[in-house]
């Protein structure tokens, strides 16, 4: 299973969660920071590799019903993950049922 | 991070929490009952028994099947992810406060600790970390009353500076240099926060304006400051939006102004800055009975 379909972040990147719920990840190979807003850092948090993309979208998605646009934004930010190289892929064994 | 195992069950939320804060309508919503209580506690003197349908600021707390924390939600915005239910109060307790005296219009706000000592009302303007909790919990000990600690509320147009019963958040120092516990309550059973069981039971004017900072390199010292120069401390501890900063400075240069005495008070020996500040405020109290 790749990572696009189960997201999981990669365990060497640094996360800086900050007082207003923003967060700063750290990339110690790229030698990048990457600031995310609330949201991002809320979908950050779901990126475990347990968790599917679609289950992730509708999730957040769902906090904020009146806000549609809400889940285009996490499957932009989703793929920013991916392009960034902030993700791994995971095995299909290793999530949930 | 979340530490995910299994899907969690979502517990129904009770009735959302209604505080007033410096005329402000706060509604915080989705807690459960214990943490409702909790945050309650912690914000008792402001809450209210207002209906929730209209709110200035309105804080809702979700929780999703998979996710195993809370996701605060503001005016429709996601604001925080939170894990932890300590977390998770403590930083509603700040947020809602904070949230609150952004958009206040009948108060200037000040980063600063005010208490009264006889017929002086001290306010006490400095950055963090420069002791106004600890200061004024051990001018508490002694028989001052404090209007606030870490904050502090500037009427509009009168100028007094309002009790503002909000928790105190101490350190294992400060806490430590606390002799008469029962002075104090601890709300919310939550670690570092208490609350005076006593405060200055009226606003008022502040007649001593004082400058504190903690300078370890010289020994507890008060010196007089100029009007002017108060009212510039006084100003570049408000706290608010550009907007605010505006009236910040007319509330500054009236309440220096208008203060009997100004002054900067190194704050290094606890004991020494104590003294000092008893004898400024009982000279400002003669002043004001003569």
């Amino acid at each position: 299973m790749l990572h696009e379909d189960f997201p999981r972040r990669r365990p060497d990147v640094e996360t800086h969660v900050l007082p207003d719920g923003t967060c700063l990840l750290f990339d110690p190979l790229a030698l990048q920071g990457h600031a995310l807003s609330a949201v991002g850092a809320l979908v950050w948090d779901y990126c475990d590799g347990t968790v599917s993309r679609a289950e992730i979208t509708n999730e957040v998605g769902s906090l904020l019903p009146e806000v549609p646009q809400l889940r285009d934004e996490v499957i932009q930010l989703l793929d920013r993950f991916a392009s960034d190289g902030l993700l791994v892929a995971v095995s299909g064994e290793s999530r949930r049922a | 991070m979340l530490a995910r195992s299994t899907p969690q069950t979502v517990s129904p939320a009770c009735q959302p929490l209604s505080v007033q804060i410096a005329g402000v309508a706060v509604v915080i919503e989705g807690l459960s009952l214990e943490l409702r209580q909790r945050l309650c506690e912690l914000l008792r003197p402001f809450v209210t028994a207002c209906s929730d349908e209209y709110a200035d600021v309105r804080f809702e707390v979700k929780r999703v099947p998979k996710h195993t924390g809370w996701i605060i939600v503001q005016n429709g915005e996601v604001r925080q992810s939170i894990q932890d239910a300590e977390k998770l109060l403590s930083y509603l307790e700040w947020c809602v406060v904070a949230q609150a005296l952004e958009v206040t219009s009948t108060h200037a706000v000040f980063h600063a600790a005010a208490l009264t000592y006889g017929d002086a009302t001290v306010v006490l303007a400095a950055e963090s970390g420069a002791g106004k909790t600890t200061l004024t919990t051990s001018l508490i000990l002694r028989g001052w009353l404090p209007l606030a600690d870490d904050i502090s509320l500037v009427r509009l147009p009168t100028l007094e500076v309002q009790p503002f019963p909000r928790c105190f958040h101490t350190d294992d120092f400060t806490s430590s240099n606390i002799t008469t516990p029962s002075l104090f309550e601890r709300p919310g059973a939550l670690a570092g926060y208490m609350r005076p069981h006593t405060w200055a039971p009226t606003p008022s004017r502040p007649t001593c304006i004082i400058r504190l900072e903690r300078d370890t390199h010289s020994d507890s010292a008060a010196y007089p400051l100029t009007r002017a120069e108060a009212a510039g401390y006084l100003f570049a501890a408000s706290i608010g939006n550009l907007a605010r900063r505006a009236s910040a400075v007319r509330v500054a240069v009236a309440v220096a102004t208008s203060a009997q005495s100004c002054w900067h008070v190194n704050n290094n020996r606890l004991s020494e800055t104590v003294g000092l500040l008893e004898q400024i405020a009982a000279t400002a109290s003669a002043d004001a009975t003569g």
